[in-house]
C-alpha cells in the first residue's frame, strides 16, 4: 500500500500544483478515448500480408465467411477479385496481397483500386468471382451488393482482414489532427500570455491572422509571375507578413505604453482597422490563384511524422519558455505585470516593455496567420474571425492571471490543447456545433474557476 | 506624439472625405431614360435580419427615392422590410428577397415582399445523399446535379411544407448502418441548412446510412478541422458546403488522398486538384436573373433606383447579384 502511495505521491503534488489544467487534459483525452472505442480497420501493406494468410490457411481448412448465406466450401482455386481505394494505403494493401496469393500460386481475377464505380466495371471486367478480398473499411460498399444483385446465380465470398476495437480518439492521424489543428491558436497564445501577464489585452490578433495571411499570400502572388513561387519568396512574403504584424502590434504598444489609453480598447479599434485593411488588400476575395501547393509544406507538411506547424509551435515554446525564466526580458514582463509602480521604481521602463510584449504579440499572431494561410493555401480578410477569444480562452484555462504577474508559458500550451482535444473530441463523437460550444464555455468557466480556488482568490472579500 | 497627431487627423479627414465624394456621385446617379433601373448602391448586409436593416436604413437616409431593394437571402430581406416599416415606406419599395425560407413566405403572402426566387433545400439534401448512395453502389453520377429556382410570388400555390428540423425521421440505423456520411455547412443557424439537414437525414436513413451534420460558423479553418476529423472517423463519403470555395480545397485533397468521396451542396469547390464527385445545388445565377426579372415587371414602365444589400465573401450570394444585374443591365440597355 505505502509502495502504492509513494508512486502515487509525486503525480498528485504535479496535480494539485501549477500545472493542474495538465490533470483535466489527462483526464479529457481518457474520458473521449473510452468513449470512443470502435472498430478500426487495420490498413496497407500489413493488412495485405494478413488477409492473404487468412485467405491460404481458409482454403486449406473449408469455409470461408459468406456475407450472406454463412460459411460456404470453395473450390480448391477460387476466382479471386481483390478491391481497394486508390490511396497510399489501398495500393500497398492490394500489391501485397496480390504478390502473396500468385506466391502460393492462387487465381487473381481482377484489381478494383478506384472509387465504387471504377470497381464496378472492374468486376464486370473479371468475368467469373468466387471470392471478394478488400480491405476492411470498404466491406460494407453497397457496391458488392449490387454487383450480388445484378450476379444472384453465382455464389460469391467477401473475404476483408479482421477489424479490431481501437479508440478512434487515441490514433496517431487523431494526434496529428488534434495538434495541427491547434497550433495556429497555440502560437497566438505565446504573444498573449506575455501581453496578459503584463496586465494587458490584445484584441487585434485575429485581425492580426488576417493581415498576416492577406498580405502573404499577395506577396506570393506578385512576386511568383506566370512561373509560380520559389521557396525565397515563400521566405520572404511570409516574413512580411509577419513583420506587418509585428509593426501593427508595435503600433498599439506605442498607443498603450506612450498615450496611456487602456488596451481593451486601443486593441478594440485595431482590431476593426487591421481587419478592414485585409480585406481591402484581398479586395473582399479570397486570394489563392498564384499559391503555390508547396507553401502547404509549413501547415499541411510533415517531418518524421509529425507535421511541421508543431514542430514550429514546439520550438517556439521552448523559446517562449526560456524568455520568460532565463531571461531579464522575461523577469521584466513578470515585473511589469505584478506591480508597474515597483517595476519602474527598479529601473525598469514599463513602457518600453509593454511595447516590446506588444509587438511580440504581433509577430506571433503574423505568424499564426502564415500557417493558417500556409494549411488554406490561400489568404482572406474572413480568417481568423473570433480566434482571439479562443487564444485568450487558452491563455486564461492555461492558469495566467488577467490581473498580470502571474502565468506559466507552459500553461498556455495546456490550456490551448484543452481546447483542442474538447473541440476534436467532440467531433468524433458525432456531437453538434451547438453542443460543442456548450460544453467550451462550461470548460474555460470550471477552468478559471479551479484557478481561483487554488490561488485562494475566491475569498477575497471585494469580490472578482 | 501632439505633432503626430495633426496630420494624422487631416489624412484622416481627406480619407473620409473623398470616399463619401465618391459614394455621393454614386447615389445622385438618376436614370438617364424613363424607366431605366439604376443600381444606386450595393451594401452588404452579411445575410442577417439585424445587418440588411441597418444597410435598408442606411441607404434611405442617403437615397430617400428608392423604388427597390434586392436582398440576396430573406433574413437581410426582412431587415429591410423592417426598416421601410420604420420609415413609412413600404408601400413605396419593392423588395425583392431570396430563398423562399417559411418567414419570407409569409412575408409574401403578406405583401411585404414582393417575390422570391425559390431554392428548394429540401430536394437539395435529398439529391446530395442519391447522388453519394449511388456512387457508393457502383453507379455513374453527374458531376453537376442543377436544382433550378422558381419565382415565389403571393399567387404561388404552397404545395406541402417541406421536411424541416421539426418533424425528424429515425436518428439512426444501429448495428445495421452501412456507414456514417459526414456533411458540414457554413452556418447551422441558418433555416437553409436546417432544412437540408433534415432531409439529408431522412434520405440517409432511408439507405441505411448515419449521417453527421456539422457547422463551421463561417470559418473555413474550423471546416478544416472538421473534414480531418471526418477522415479519422472513417467516413464513407463527406458532403461539404464550402464557406470558402478556394481555401476549403486543402481540406478536400486530403480527402482525396485518404479515397474518401467528396461531394459538395449549395456552394461550390473551386480550388486546383481538389476532386469533388459531384456537386448539388440550386443555379444561383439563374435564381438572381428571376429577381431582375421580377423587379423590371414590379417596377414596370417608371424604372427608378435600386439598392441591393449583398453579402461580400459569399460567393453562392454573389452569383445571384451577379444574375440580377445581368439581366438589370439587358433590359436598360433595350430602352436607350
Amino acid at each position: 500500500m505505502s509502495a502504492i502511495g509513494q508512486l502515487l505521491r509525486k503525480p498528485l503534488t504535479f496535480v494539485s500544483g501549477e500545472y493542474g489544467m495538465a490533470a483535466v487534459l489527462l483526464l479529457l483525452a481518457v474520458f473521449f478515448s473510452v468513449l470512443t472505442i470502435e472498430e478500426k480497420s487495420p490498413e496497407g501493406a500489413s493488412a495485405g500480408r494478413k488477409l492473404a494468410k487468412e485467405i491460404i490457411n481458409g482454403l486449406d481448412k473449408g469455409p470461408i465467411n459468406f456475407p450472406k448465406e454463412g460459411p460456404i466450401n470453395f473450390p480448391k482455386n477460387p476466382r479471386i477479385f481483390i478491391a481497394s481505394g486508390d490511396n497510399q494505403a489501398g495500393r500497398d494493401f492490394a500489391k501485397t496481397l496480390e504478390d502473396a496469393l500468385l506466391k502460393k500460386e492462387l487465381t487473381v481475377v481482377g484489381k478494383g483500386i478506384g472509387g465504387p464505380p471504377l470497381i464496378l466495371r472492374e468486376m464486370e471486367k473479371a468475368g467469373k468471382i468466387d471470392l471478394i478480398a478488400t480491405a476492411a473499411s470498404m466491406k460494407k460498399l453497397p457496391v458488392f451488393d449490387t454487383y450480388l444483385e445484378q450476379h444472384s446465380d453465382s455464389l460469391i465470398g467477401l473475404i476483408h482482414p479482421k477489424s479490431y476495437r481501437w479508440p478512434v480518439f487515441l490514433t496517431v492521424d487523431n494526434f496529428r489532427n488534434i495538434t495541427s489543428q491547434i497550433a495556429v491558436i497555440a502560437i497566438l497564445a505565446i504573444g498573449m500570455t506575455m501581453v496578459i501577464i503584463t496586465a494587458g489585452i490584445d484584441l487585434s490578433v485575429g485581425s492580426m491572422i488576417a493581415l498576416s495571411a492577406v498580405v502573404t499570400c499577395k506577396i506570393i502572388e506578385i512576386m511568383g509571375g506566370e512561373a509560380g513561387a520559389g521557396v525565397p519568396t515563400l521566405v520572404i512574403a511570409s516574413v512580411a507578413g509577419i513583420a506587418v504584424c509585428s509593426l501593427a502590434g508595435a503600433f498599439t504598444g506605442l498607443v498603450v505604453s506612450r498615450l496611456c489609453v487602456p488596451p481593451f480598447i486601443a486593441t478594440l479599434a485595431m482590431m476593426q482597422v487591421l481587419r478592414g485593411g485585409a480585406f481591402k488588400i484581398a479586395k473582399n476575395d479570397t486570394i489563392f490563384e498564384k499559391v503555390p501547393a508547396s507553401f502547404q509544406w509549413l501547415g499541411n507538411g510533415l517531418s518524421f511524422g509529425i507535421p511541421n506547424c508543431v514542430i514550429l509551435m514546439l520550438i517556439l515554446y521552448i523559446a517562449a519558455h526560456i524568455i520568460m525564466n532565463k531571461t531579464i526580458l522575461g523577469r521584466y514582463i513578470y515585473a511589469t505585470g505584478a506591480n508597474p509602480e515597483a517595476a519602474r521604481m527598479s529601473g525598469i521602463s514599463p513602457r518600453n516593455i509593454k511595447l516590446i510584449v506588444y509587438a511580440i504579440c504581433g509577430a506571433t499572431a503574423g505568424l499564426g496567420g502564415v500557417v493558417m494561410a500556409s494549411q488554406l493555401q490561400s489568404g482572406a480578410g474572413t480568417y481568423g474571425e473570433t480566434y482571439e477569444l479562443m487564444v485568450i480562452a487558452a491563455v486564461v484555462v492555461g492558469g495566467t492571471s488577467l490581473f498580470g504577474g502571474k502565468g506559466r508559458i507552459f500553461g498556455t500550451l495546456i490550456g490551448a490543447f484543452i481546447i483542442a482535444v474538447i473541440s476534436n473530441g467532440m467531433n468524433i463523437l458525432l456531437l453538434g456545433s451547438e453542443t460543442q460550444m456548450i460544453v467550451l464555455g462550461l470548460v474555460i468557466l470550471i477552468a478559471v474557476i479551479l484557478e481561483r480556488i487554488r490561488s485562494g482568490e475566491w475569498r477575497n472579500p471585494i469580490g472578482g | 506624439m501632439k505633432k503626430l497627431i495633426v496630420p494624422l487627423i487631416t489624412v484622416l479627414t481627406a480619407f473620409l472625405f473623398t470616399a463619401c465624394n465618391k459614394s455621393k456621385d454614386q447615389a445622385q446617379n438618376t436614370p438617364q431614360v424613363e424607366g431605366q433601373i439604376v443600381i444606386v448602391a450595393e451594401l452588404s448586409g452579411d445575410g442577417k435580419r439585424d445587418k440588411g436593416f441597418k444597410a435598408a436604413e442606411d441607404a434611405l437616409q442617403r437615397v430617400p427615392d428608392i423604388k427597390g431593394i434586392f436582398a440576396i437571402n430573406d433574413p437581410s430581406g426582412l431587415g429591410a422590410v423592417g426598416a421601410l416599416e420604420k420609415a413609412g415606406k413600404l408601400d413605396q419599395v419593392t423588395v425583392i428577397a431570396f430563398d423562399g425560407m417559411p418567414a419570407g413566405k409569409k412575408a409574401i403572402k403578406e405583401g411585404k415582399i414582393y417575390a422570391d426566387p425559390i431554392q428548394h433545400p429540401d430536394k437539395i439534401g435529398r439529391e446530395c445523399i442519391k447522388a453519394i448512395v449511388a456512387y457508393l453502389s457502383g453507379k455513374d453520377v453527374e458531376p453537376n446535379i442543377d436544382i433550378p429556382a422558381t419565382l415565389y410570388t403571393k399567387d404561388t400555390e404552397d404545395s406541402g411544407e417541406p421536411l424541416t428540423p421539426e418533424n425528424p425521421t429515425v436518428a439512426s440505423t444501429g448495428e445495421k448502418s452501412r456507414g456514417l456520411i459526414g456533411a458540414t455547412c457554413m452556418d447551422i443557424a441558418n433555416p437553409f441548412f436546417k432544412v437540408i439537414e433534415a432531409n439529408m437525414r431522412d434520405e440517409a436513413a432511408k439507405h441505411g446510412y448515419d449521417l453527421i451534420y456539422l457547422g463551421a460558423e463561417n470559418d473555413v479553418s474550423k471546416q478544416q478541422k472538421q473534414i480531418k476529423d471526418f477522415l479519422v472517423k472513417e467516413v464513407v463519403a463527406i458532403a461539404v458546403n464550402p464557406t470558402n470555395s478556394e481555401a476549403i480545397g486543402t481540406a478536400v485533397k486530403e480527402a482525396n488522398n485518404a479515397n474518401v468521396p467528396v461531394f459538395s451542396f449549395d456552394v461550390r469547390v473551386q480550388a486546383e486538384g481538389a476532386k469533388v464527385v459531384s456537386h448539388v445545388g440550386t443555379d444561383n445565377a439563374q435564381g438572381g436573373e428571376l429577381a431582375g426579372q421580377a423587379m423590371i415587371d414590379a417596377l414596370g414602365a417608371e424604372g427608378g433606383k435600386v439598392v441591393i444589400i449583398d453579402y461580400r465573401g459569399v460567393e453562392s450570394c454573389m452569383e445571384r447579384v451577379k444574375g440580377f444585374k445581368k439581366v438589370i443591365d439587358a433590359h436598360n440597355a433595350k430602352l436607350q
